[in-house]
């Protein structure tokens, strides 16, 4: 399975590489920003996107609308990472047709069987 | 492989942490000097949120806890910087500091 994660943090990416690179036995593609991340999904066409919500520029709503827009990636899952304090934000982002939403912090060590659950739930 | 693991992101978070607050206590000294600095002021912010984000991710609760606090307590005068509240956002920054010196936690996240 590959995935995409889009986080501006390298922490969070290098977390979420080794979480599910390393459990998960995932491939894992990166992008550290919405347009990178959009550029990314066209040309890669991963399995599934982890989108980080709270991005300078280009957040993960604007992300996430412009990568279902465009007919090469509207069918990707999204799954966005978001902070607890915006757990507010979560049923907006299941409006908005997010597969699912995990909070941060999130445990690194079920990842990989907790986004695998959603997905083919 | 887990404990591996673990101790290989316990490893690179505090050393991209240390980064971090290195950044974070220059922010702080832009700010004694200009208290309206809204670049700055956003930048710290964006440090606390991600701490709270990442800490017990990493296995680090207390620096979860702390960077809730500071993300919060930003929150809260975004505009301007009083010194009652640069002095508080040090003493967080601070006490990141030193959870990171203290002897590194054991044993599998449990904070979740």
């Amino acid at each position: 399975m590959r995935v995409l994660v889009i986080d501006d943090e390298e922490d969070v990416r290098y977390v979420v590489r080794m979480s599910l690179g390393r459990v998960g036995k995932m491939t894992v593609l990166e992008a550290s920003s919405g347009a990178e991340g959009i550029a990314r999904a066209r040309s890669e066409k991963p399995d599934f996107i982890l989108l980080d919500m709270m991005m300078p520029d280009m957040d993960g709503a604007a992300t996430f609308l412009q990568l279902r827009a465009n007919e090469e990636t509207a069918s990707i899952p999204v799954v966005f990472l978001t902070a607890k304090a915006m757990a507010s934000e979560v049923q907006r982002l299941k409006d908005l047709g997010a597969r699912a939403v995990v909070l941060k912090p999130f445990n690194p060590m079920t990842l990989a069987a907790d986004l695998t659950a959603i997905l083919e739930g | 492989m887990s404990d591996a693991l673990q101790e290989e992101l316990r490893v690179h978070f505090r050393e991209s942490t240390v980064e971090r607050v290195r950044e974070m206590m220059e922010l702080l000294d832009a700010l004694e000097r200009d208290r309206e600095d809204a670049a700055s002021l956003r930048k710290l912010a964006r440090h606390f949120h991600a701490l709270a984000g990442l800490g017990t991710t990493y296995g680090y609760p207390r620096i979860t806890e702390l960077g809730e606090e500071g993300e919060g307590s930003m929150e809260a005068s975004m505009e301007a910087s009083s010194d009652a509240a640069l002095a508080r956002w040090r003493a967080l920054v601070v006490a990141v500091e030193s959870v990171l010196k203290e002897r590194p936690p054991c044993g599998p996240p449990d904070a979740f």
